[in-house]
C-alpha cells in the first residue's frame, strides 16, 4: 500500500489488496503478529497518503460503483468485521457494478450482483443497449466460468526450473534434478497421459536432457549449496511468473528488432477498443507479423456480405423494434446469432397483444436445423442450408417480377442473377408468398440472415431489404450500416498452417483462442502448431492449444479484469473488475495477479515493462476524450459516470454510414455459389456451450439443449425420415463424413430438421480441458473445412454401436396417444397444458384460453373453503407464452440465484436435475415440419396447494402472501409432496450434491438462500430472499407496501423478452394484475382447484393464411 | 399323519363336523407334537435359520449403504419419488393382515378352525408388520428425523400435519402393531407356562418362567385370560379394517390419476386379506410338514385358507375392473389415461404379472382337488406374493410415472439397492419367524385341544384310546 502513490493510476487495485490484508489478522512473519497486517496504513507515510485518505478511497470506491470494492476473498482462516465500516457499505448488502461481457459476436451490458465482494449473479444492464435488461443463459453462467476450478492457476511451460538446497553440491543436483522430474515432469504427464509408462519415460528423457543440456547455477550460502537448474525441455511444468516473463520479455524484445518476422499472433474476435488499440500498436511496431483471427464465433459471413455491398469496414446490424414482418433465414437471431439478447427484445415488443385487434408481428423462419427461431416462427419451412440463397432469389425475383419493387440501377445485374433459382415446388411457393407479404408490409418488413449462410446471401438480403422499404442507409431502418473504422487487419486461420509449414513463422502467440480446437478440421492446425519454434498461449484453460504450447499462462476472466467493450450498434461500457483476479502465481518477489489479455497485449507490445489494466483502459479512452492527442485524461467525473452507468456517454462518435451500393460484386459472389448434392452436413454454435467456451461451465452442460432437452452431450440431430432410412434411433451411432473427414456421433430425432440434413454442433468432445468437460459430447471441427463455412455436402451412414444420451424431457407431445389415435375404445383430446390460436381464432373468440379447461368453473367442486390469505401483498406471477422464446436465460438465472447445484449427467439420466424452472417442450403436426412450444414451469404457489397437506410435518406451509414455502429445516423428505404435485416442479436432494464444496465454487453461493442438504425437498419460492430485501428495505423507508416493480424474481429479471412477471396482484394496478385480467390468461390444470397463482398468457400465433395449404 | 391327499375328511363323532386335530390324537400327543420340535428343532431348521441370516445381511448392507449415501442408490426420481420401499411397505402391511384377521375376527365368529393356524399367523403379523413400519422410516430423506412424524412436545412448538395420511399412517400402523403384539402375547401366556413346565434347563425355566408371568392354569386364571382375549379380539377386528384402510389413504388422498380413487379403503383390504392368507399358506405348507405337523395343520385347514384366497383374490379381480369402469365413466381424460396406460402402457408387463397372479391363478381353487394339495396351493400362494407385491408396485410406479403434465414423465428403473432391501426384508422375516419357530409353540396348544372332542364333556373315550 505504501507504493499507492508511485503511480497514482494503480489505486484500485491497490485498494482491494490493502482491504484483503485488513483481514489476515495474524501474519506469519516473524513478530508479524504484534499487529494486524495493514497496520501500516494507520501510520502517515513519507508521500503523504494517510490513513484518512485510505479510508475515504474505501468509501469513495463503495459510493461510486466505481472499482473492485468488494476485492475481499475472506480466508477460511479467522476474520474479524471492519472496525471501521466504510460509509455505505452495509455487511451483507449485495452491491451492483457496471460491466458488460463478450459473446461471440454481441456485448451485453451487464450490471453485476457483488456479495461482499464476490461477484454471484449477474444482470442486464437497462442502460446498455446491448442488454437493455436482458441476458441470456450465457451471461448467466459466465459467473460459474470465474470460479471454474479447472481455470489455469499458474503459468505452464517448457521452460523448467528448479532448485534444491542442500549441505553438498552433488546432493542439491540431485534434489532438484528428482524436483523437476519426477515431481514436475513425471506428474504432469501422468495427469495428462494417464499412463505410468508414458511419465516414466519422459522422467528418464528429462534426467537425460538435464545431463546433457541442463544449465545449472551453484550457489553458496549460509544454508548450505544452492542448486538452481534451469532446462528447456518437452514437458509444460508449473513455471514462476518471473521465469516465464523473462523468457517471453526475450522473445518479443528479439522479435521486435526484426520487426516481428516469423512472428504470429491468433487472436480471437474482441469487441474491445482498447484491444483493437493495442493491436494497431503492435501492426505498428512488428509490421512484418502476421496477424490471424482464430474464433469460430466470428460473424465472418455477416462481415463479409456487408463488405462486399458496402465496402471495407462495413458492418451490419439489424433493429426490430418496427419491424411487422420478419423473414429469418437460416438465422437463430433469438438464440445464438449476433446481438441476440437485444434483437429478442426488440422482438418481443410487438408480440404482446392484449385484444385481437392489437398489432402483431408475423416471423418466418426458414432453416435446415429447429433453433429458438424456428420454434417461435408462425410460419417455418424446413429448408436445406444451401437452398436457402435460393429461397431468397426466389423472394426477390417475387418483388421485382410481380410487386415491381423499384430495383436501383446498379443492382440491375444482381436482379439478374438470381432469376430463375432452381428451387422444390413448395419451397418457391412458401417463398413467392412471402415475397407477397414483404411487399404488401413494405417498409416495415426486415430479412434477417444468419452467420451460417455465405456472404452472397448477406448481401442479396441487403439488396431484398432495400426493395422492401429499407434502404439500409441506417436510422430509422431495420438494417443498420455503420464503420469498424479500426477494425484489425487480419488473416485467416487457414493462412497459418501454410506459414508454419513452410517455416515462414517460427514464433506463434495465441491469446485467448483456441487454434488447435476449432481449426482441427482440413485445416489441421493442431498438427501444425506442432511446427513452431515457440508456441505461446495465453488463455482461461490449458485447453487443446495450451497442451501444446511450450508456454501456457493463465489469464483473468472479464469480471477480474478493466477492459472496454463496443457493441455492434456502437454502444461502449468500461469493463471494471469484480474481484481481484483469483489466481496469483508465487515468484520469489512475491506474488503475481493473474494478468488480462489486455495487459498481456501489451506487455507484448512493450516487452519488460508491465502495464496495468486500468491504465491502459484509461490510457485509450483518454486518447479518445482528446481525439486522437496523445496523453489526454478522463475527467475523474466523467470516468465515474462511465464506470456508474457502465455505457460511455459524452463522446462525440460521428459515424460515417456506409451505403450499400456495390451490387455487382454481390451478383458475381450469388453467381459462383456452388450448388451441391449429397447429404448436408450442418454446424451451428451450441446453444449451451457455444463454440467451446462454456464446455468446462456444469450449469451450461446441465443446462438442457432448448428444443431436444438434451443435456452434458452434443448429438448429429437428424430428422425422423433419415433416421427411418438409416434404421437407427435415438442414441445409435452413425458415421458423418465429408470429404475425407469423418467423425462417428450419436443420433438425435430432432422433429422439424429439414430431410437429408444432419445438424450438429460445435464445442464438445474437449480433450483434457476439465472434469466438467471430460467426455462431454463429440468434437465436431475435424469435419469442417475452416471457420467459416458452416455447411458442407457429406454423406452418412449407419455406424456400429450406442451411447447413451439424456434428455429432461422424453415425451414431446401433449396428446398422449400419440397421432394415431389411442390403443382401445377409448380416445382423448389433447391435453389442455399449452394453449395457443391464430389471430383470426383470436378475432373470433378472445377468450379462447378457457376452452381447454375440462369443466365449468361451476361446477368444480372442492371439499373445503378456499383460505383465505390475509397478507398486505398477495404475490403473483404471469408468464407470457407469446413472448416465451425458450432460451434458458431464466432456467440458469435461476440456477445461479437459488443456489441450485448440477447433478451431471447419471443423475439426471434417472430423472434428478434440480432446475427448480424447466421448459417443457412439446411438439406438434407432422414430424418432419414440427411445430414447437415452450412452456416455462415453475411452483405455481398454488393457493390450495396439494403438496401442502401431504406433508407429515408441515414443512411445506402457505405465507399469509401467498407464498408456498418451504422450510428446508423442517423436511424429511417423504417426498409425497412432490407425489402430490400435479405440476412436478417439486425437486429432491437424492445425494448430498454439495458436499465437498471447493472453497472456490462456494464463493459462488448466494449467502441469502440456504444450501440444501441431503434428503430436503426444494424448489421454486418466487425468489423470497429478494421478496424479504425489498419489504425490509420499504419498512424501513416507512412505508407500508413494496411499489410494483421493485421485486423481480430471478428469472424474471434475465428474461430478455420480459415474458415473466412477478408482482403483487392484490394491487389491480400492478403490472401482473393487468396481464392477468388478459382474455388470454389461463392456469395450468386448474380443474384440480389448486388456483395457481402462476398463469399464462396463451399464445396466439400469426401464420400467414396464404400459407396454409403449401 | 402322512402327506398323502385325503379326499374326505375324518369328523368329529360328537358335533359331525371335521376333527381338528386327526389322528385321534390325545392332549398330550399334541402337547408333545408341538413342543418337542421347540425343545430339539428338526434338521431343517438349521438351513432355513442360516439362509435367513444371509438374506438378513443382505438387507444391514442395504440400509447401511442407503443411510451413508441417501436415497438417491435407490431407483426414485422425479416424478416417481416412491418407489420400492413404499411398494415394500404396503405389500408388508398388506401380509400383516391375516394373523389378526385369523385371531381375532375368526375367533369371534366362533370359527374353531382358526385355532390350528392363528399362533404362527399372528407370528408373521407382527414380524410383517415390524418390517412394514421400517420401509417409511428408511425410506425418507433425512431419517434420522423421523421422530418429528410423532407427537413429541418440543420447543420449536411445531406438531406434526394433522391433514397429511402419513401421520394417520403412523397412528395406523402403530396401534395395529400395538394391539396385535398384545394380542399374541396373551394367547402365548398358557403355552408358555406348558414350556415352562416342560423346560430341562434352569435357563429355559427362567425364561419361560418369567415369560408366562406366573400362569398356573387356574379357574380364576382361565376366566380372566378368556374375557381378556375375547376384548382383546373385540378390539383387534376393527383395526383390521383400519389399517389397510388408512394405508389407502397414502395414496387415496393424493389428487394423483391412479391413486385418487374412493374404491381403495375396500379394495386394499381384500388385497391385504388375500396377500395375507397367501403369505400363511407360503409359511404354513413347508412348516406342517418340516415339524410333523399335518394331523394339526391339516388339509381341510389348507383348503379353508384357499377358499378366503380365492374370495378375497376374486374381489380384488371385482376392484382392478371396477377401477377400470369408473376411470372411464368419470370421463376424466388424465383417469382414464391412467388405466389405459397402465394396462397397455411402458408397465403393461407388471400389470398382466398382477392380474394373472392375483385375479387368473387362484381362480384354479375352484377345484377342489387344487384346494386339497399342498404342493398345488404352496405353488399358488408364491403367485399370491408375487401377484400383491406387483399390485403395489403397479399403484404406486405407474401412477406417478405418467401424470399430469407429459413433459415430466419418465420411466422407473429399481438399482441393485431397491432389490436388496426387498430381499432384506424377506431374510429379515425369515430371521424373526424361525427364531419363533424355534422358540415359540407355534401352534396354540391350549386353545387347540379347548376344541378338541376331548374337551367336550360328551365325549367318551372310545376302546384303545388315550383318555
Amino acid at each position: 500500500m505504501s507504493r499507492s502513490n508511485e503511480n497514482p493510476k494503480t489505486y484500485w487495485r491497490n485498494v482491494a489488496t490493502a482491504k484483503r490484508s485488513r483481514l489476515n489478522v495474524i501474519d506469519s512473519r516473524p513478530g508479524g503478529g504484534e499487529f494486524p497486517a495493514g497496520a501500516e496504513e494507520l501510520a502517515v507515510p513519507p508521500d503523504g497518503s494517510t490513513r484518512r485518505s485510505f479510508m475515504g478511497m474505501l468509501g469513495a470506491t463503495a459510493a461510486l460503483a466505481g472499482s473492485a470494492t468488494g476485492c475481499i476473498r475472506k480466508p477460511k482462516e479467522k476474520i474479524v468485521p471492519f472496525a471501521d465500516r466504510p460509509e455505505d457499505l452495509v455487511p451483507g448488502r449485495a452491491l451492483y457494478y457496471s460491466t458488460a461481457v463478450q459473446l461471440g459476436p454481441s456485448v451485453v451490458g451487464l450490471s453485476v450482483e457483488s456479495q461482499d465482494g464476490r461477484p454471484t449473479k449477474v444482470e442486464g444492464n437497462r442502460r446498455h443497449a446491448g442488454s437493455q435488461g436482458g441476458t441470456d443463459a450465457w451471461c448467466q453462467a459466465s459467473v460459474l466460468e470465474l470460479y471454474d476450478l479447472d481455470r489455469t492457476r499458474t503459468p505452464w511451460s517448457v521452460f523448467n526450473v528448479a532448485y534444491a538446497i542442500s549441505s553438498d553440491e552433488a546432493t542439491a543436483k540431485k534434489h532438484a534434478t528428482t524436483k523437476l522430474c519426477y515431481d514436475g515432469v513425471h506428474n504432469r504427464v501422468l495427469a495428462d497421459s494417464r499412463s505410468v509408462d508414458r511419465a516414466r519415460e519422459a522422467a528418464n528423457r528429462c534426467e537425460k536432457m538435464i545431463a546433457e543440456r541442463g544449465r545449472w547455477s551453484i550457489e553458496r550460502g549460509e544454508e548450505g549449496v544452492k542448486a538452481a537448474l534451469e532446462l528447456d525441455g518437452d514437458v509444460q511444468t508449473s513455471t514462476p511468473w518471473d521465469v516465464l516473463w523473462t523468457r517471453l520479455d526475450a522473445v518479443f524484445e528479439a522479435a521486435l528488432k526484426v520487426k516481428g518476422a516469423g512472428l504470429a499472433l491468433v487472436i480471437h474476435h474482441s469487441m474491445s477498443p482498447t484491444y483493437r488499440g493495442l493491436l494497431r500498436d503492435f501492426r505498428a511496431k512488428y509490421s512484418e507479423a502476421r496477424i490471424f483471427r482464430s474464433d469460430p464465433t466470428y460473424p465472418a459471413n455477416a462481415v463479409a456480405g456487408a463488405e462486399l455491398v458496402a465496402g471495407k469496414g462495413a458492418r451490419v446490424f439489424h433493429n426490430l423494434r418496427r419491424a411487422k414482418v420478419i423473414l429469418a433465414l437460416d438465422s437463430d437471431f433469438l438464440g445464438t446469432d449476433q446481438d441476440h439478447v437485444r434483437l429478442a427484445r426488440e422482438y418481443a415488443r410487438n408480440r404482446r397483444v392484449k385484444t385481437p385487434s392489437d398489432v402483431m408481428s408475423r416471423l418466418y423462419a426458414v432453416e435446415p436445423h429447429l433453433t429458438v427461431t424456428g420454434g417461435q416462427a408462425d410460419n417455418r419451412l424446413a429448408l436445406r442450408a444451401r437452398d436457402v440463397g435460393a429461397f431468397l432469389a426466389v423472394v426477390a425475383t417475387q418483388l421485382v417480377d410481380k410487386h415491381k419493387a423499384k430495383v436501383a440501377p446498379g443492382a440491375r445485374s444482381l436482379a439478374e442473377a438470381v432469376e430463375g433459382a432452381s428451387l422444390n415446388a413448395r419451397a418457391t411457393q412458401w417463398a413467392k408468398k412471402v415475397g407477397d407479404d414483404l411487399a404488401a408490409n413494405k417498409g416495415k418488413a426486415i430479412i434477417v440472415v444468419g452467420e451460417r449462410q455465405p456472404a452472397a446471401v448477406h448481401a442479396l438480403a441487403h439488396f431484398v431489404n432495400g426493395l422492401i422499404g429499407d434502404t439500409g442507409a441506417g436510422v430509422p431502418g431495420h438494417v443498420r450500416f455503420r464503420y469498424d473504422v479500426d477494425a484489425p487487419q487480419v488473416e485467416s486461420t487457414a493462412l497459418l498452417g501454410p506459414g508454419l509449414n513452410d517455416g515462414s513463422i517460427e514464433t506463434v502467440v495465441c491469446l485467448g483462442c483456441n487454434p488447435a480446437y476449432d481449426a482441427s478440421g482440413a485445416l489441421g492446425l493442431g498438427e501444425s502448431l506442432k511446427q513452431a519454434k515457440l508456441l505461446v498461449h495465453a488463455g482461461m484453460h490449458r485447453d487443446e492449444t495450451g497442451q501444446l504450447a511450450h508456454a501456457h499462462f493463465p489469464v483473468t476472466h472479464y469480471l477480474e479484469a478493466w477492459g472496454d467493450l463496443e457493441s455492434s450498434d456502437g454502444s461502449t461500457t468500461i469493463c471494471q473488475p469484480l474481484i481481484a483476479p483469483l489466481h496469483e502465481g508465487k515468484v520469489e518477489a512475491g506474488r503475481v495477479a493473474t494478468p488480462s489479455l489486455l495487459e498481456v497485449l501489451y506487455r507484448i507490445n512493450h516487452p519488460g515493462k508491465p502495464g496495468s489494466g486500468h491504465d491502459i483502459v484509461k490510457a485509450y479512452w483518454g486518447s479518445e476524450v482528446t481525439q486522437g492527442s496523445k496523453g489526454g485524461e478522463v475527467a475523474t467525473r466523467r470516468w465515474r459516470r462511465w464506470l456508474h452507468d457502465g455505457v460511455v456517454s459524452g463522446i462525440p462518435r460521428t459515424f460515417q454510414v456506409p451505403k450499400a451500393s456495390m451490387w455487382e460484386k454481390a451478383a458475381a459472389a450469388y453467381k459462383s455459389l456452388r450448388s451441391e448434392e449429397g447429404t448436408e452436413i450442418n454446424f451451428h454454435i451450441d446453444p449451451k456451450v457455444m463454440a467451446g467456451r462454456f464446455s468446462n461451465n456444469a450449469w451450461m452442460q446441465e443446462c438442457p439443449h432448448p428444443l431436444t432437452k438434451l443435456v452434458w452431450d452434443n448429438a448429429a440431430y437428424i430428422g425422423p425420415k433419415l433416421a427411418s432410412s438409416l434404421g437407427v434411433s435415438n442414441g445409435d451411432f452413425i458415421d458423418v463424413k465429408i470429404e475425407d473427414r469423418a467423425v462417428q456421433l450419436p443420433v438425435w430425432i430432432a422433429p422439424g430438421q429439414a430431410p437429408d440434413t444432419v445438424s450438429v454442433t460445435l464445442g464438445y468432445g474437449r480433450r483434457g480441458l476439465g472434469a466438467i468437460a471430460k467426455d462431454a459430447g463429440f468434437d465436431v471441427n475435424p469435419l469442417r473445412q475452416d471457420l467459416v463455412s458452416h455447411f458442407a455436402s457429406g454423406s452418412v451412414s449407419t455406424g456400429s454401436g450406442s451411447y447413451e444420451l439424456v434428455s429432461t424431457q422424453d415425451f414431446g407431445s401433449l396428446d398422449p396417444d400419440g397421432p394415431d389415435g389411442s390403443p382401445i375404445l377409448f380416445n382423448y383430446e389433447r391435453r389442455p397444458i399449452y394453449r395457443e390460436t391464430d389471430r383470426p381464432g383470436f378475432k373470433k373468440n378472445p377468450d379462447f384460453s378457457q376452452d381447454g379447461d375440462l369443466m365449468p368453473e361451476e361446477r368444480l367442486k372442492s371439499l373445503w373453503d378456499r383460505p383465505k390469505l390475509t397478507g398486505p401483498h398477495q404475490w403473483g406471477m404471469s408468464v407470457d407464452l407469446n413472448t416465451c422464446i425458450g432460451c434458458n436465460a431464466c432456467v440458469v438465472a435461476c440456477q445461479a440465484e437459488n443456489n441450485i447445484p448440477t447433478v451431471g449427467k447419471g443423475e439426471v439420466s434417472v430423472g434428478r436435475e434440480m432446475h427448480w424452472m424447466r421448459l417443457d417442450r412439446y411438439y406438434s403436426g407432422d414430424p418432419d415440419e414440427a411445430e414447437v412450444v415452450l412452456q416455462p414451469v415453475m411452483c405455481m404457489h398454488c393457493e390450495t396447494a396439494p403438496c401442502e397437506n401431504v406433508c407429515p410435518v408441515g414443512a411445506t406451509a402457505h405465507s399469509p402472501e401467498g407464498l408456498n414455502d418451504m422450510a428446508y429445516n423442517r423436511c424429511i423428505g417423504t417426498r409425497y409432496c412432490a407425489n402430490n404435485c400435479a405440476y412436478k416442479v417439486r425437486r429432491f436432494n437424492y445425494f448430498n450434491y454439495n458436499l465437498d464444496l471447493d472453497p472456490v465454487e462456494q464463493m459462488q453461493k448466494n449467502p441469502d438462500v440456504t444450501v440444501r442438504f441431503r434428503g430436503v425437498i426444494e424448489k421454486c419460492s418466487y425468489c423470497s430472499q429478494r421478496i424479504t430485501v425489498a419489504k425490509s428495505d420499504a419498512h424501513v423507508r416507512q412505508e407500508n407496501k413494496v411499489s410494483d416493480g421493485i421485486i423481480q424474481t430471478a428469472c424474471e429479471q434475465a428474461c430478455p423478452t420480459q415474458a415473466i412477471v412477478f408482482g403483487d396482484i392484490s394491487d389491480p394496478k400492478s403490472r401482473v394484475s393487468r396481464l392477468k385480467s388478459f382474455s388470454r390468461d389461463y392456469g395450468l390444470l386448474t380443474d384440480l382447484n389448486t388456483f395457481p397463482r402462476t398463469t399464462y398468457l396463451a399464445r396466439v400465433r400469426n401464420p400467414n393464411p396464404d400459407l396454409k395449404n403449401v | 399323519m402322512s402327506a398323502q391327499i385325503h379326499t374326505e375328511d375324518p369328523l368329529d363323532p360328537l358335533s359331525g363336523r371335521k376333527v381338528l386335530a386327526e389322528g385321534g390324537v390325545s392332549f398330550h400327543d399334541i402337547t408333545e407334537a408341538v413342543c418337542k420340535p421347540v425343545e430339539d428343532p428338526p434338521l431343517m431348521w438349521w438351513p432355513a435359520f442360516l439362509l435367513s441370516n444371509v438374506l438378513l445381511g443382505v438387507l444391514g448392507v442395504s440400509v447401511l449403504w442407503l443411510l451413508w449415501m441417501g436415497p438417491g442408490v435407490w431407483g426414485v426420481s422425479s416424478p416417481v419419488g416412491w418407489g420400492w420401499a413404499i411398494v415394500d411397505f404396503v405389500f408388508w402391511v398388506g401380509i400383516g393382515h391375516a394373523g389378526t384377521l385369523i385371531s381375532a375376527v375368526l375367533f369371534l365368529f366362533r370359527q374353531d378352525w382358526r385355532t390350528s393356524i392363528n399362533r404362527a399367523a399372528e407370528a408373521m403379523t407382527i414380524f410383517a408388520v415390524v418390517i412394514a413400519g421400517m420401509m417409511p422410516g428408511l425410506h425418507t430423506g433425512r431419517p434420522w428425523f423421523d421422530y418429528w412424524m410423532f407427537f413429541l412436545p418440543n420447543q420449536m412448538g411445531v406438531w406434526p400435519n394433522f391433514r397429511s395420511p402419513l401421520i394417520w399412517d403412523v397412528f395406523a400402523v402403530g396401534t395395529y402393531f400395538t394391539v396385535s403384539l398384545l394380542f399374541w402375547y396373551m394367547g402365548l401366556i398358557p403355552d408358555l407356562a406348558t414350556m415352562r413346565d416342560r423346560a430341562r434347563t434352569p435357563i429355559r425355566r427362567m425364561a419361560y418362567g418369567v415369560a408366562s408371568l406366573g400362569w398356573r392354569s387356574s379357574t380364576r386364571h382361565w376366566v380372566h385370560y378368556e374375557k381378556a382375549y375375547m376384548l382383546l379380539a373385540g378390539l383387534a377386528t376393527p383395526l383390521v379394517l383400519s389399517v389397510h384402510t388408512i394405508v389407502s389413504f397414502d395414496f387415496a388422498v393424493a389428487q394423483l390419476p391412479g391413486w385418487h380413487t374412493t374404491i381403495f379403503p375396500p379394495y386394499f383390504v381384500a388385497g391385504a386379506v388375500f396377500s395375507g392368507f397367501g403369505m400363511v399358506l407360503t409359511l404354513l405348507i413347508p412348516l406342517r410338514k418340516w415339524y410333523r405337523l399335518e394331523h394339526i395343520i391339516t388339509i381341510k385347514h389348507l383348503e379353508n385358507m384357499a377358499k378366503i384366497v380365492l374370495l378375497t383374490g376374486s374381489l380384488v379381480g371385482y376392484a382392478y375392473a371396477m377401477e377400470f369402469f369408473i376411470a372411464y365413466y368419470s370421463g376424466n381424460d388424465y383417469e382414464s389415461f391412467v388405466f389405459i396406460n397402465r394396462a397397455f402402457g411402458d408397465y403393461a408387463w407388471a400389470y398382466w404379472i398382477m392380474v394373472t397372479c392375483n385375479v387368473i391363478t387362484p381362480q384354479l381353487m375352484w377345484f377342489k382337488k387344487v384346494r386339497r394339495s399342498p404342493a398345488a396351493l404352496f405353488i399358488l400362494s408364491i403367485f399370491v406374493n408375487i401377484g400383491m407385491w406387483f399390485e403395489r408396485f403397479v399403484i404406486t410406479v405407474t401412477s406417478l410415472h405418467h401424470d399430469f403434465l407429459p413433459s415430466s414423465w419418465d420411466y422407473f428403473s429399481p438399482t441393485i439397492w431397491d432389490v436388496g432391501l426387498l430381499v432384506g426384508t424377506f431374510g429379515l422375516f425369515f430371521f424373526l419367524f424361525s427364531l419363533f419357530c424355534r422358540f415359540l409353540p407355534m401352534i396354540a396348544i391350549a386353545e387347540l385341544k379347548s376344541v378338541m372332542p376331548q374337551a367336550n364333556p360328551h365325549y367318551h373315550a372310545k376302546e384303545g384310546e388315550h383318555e
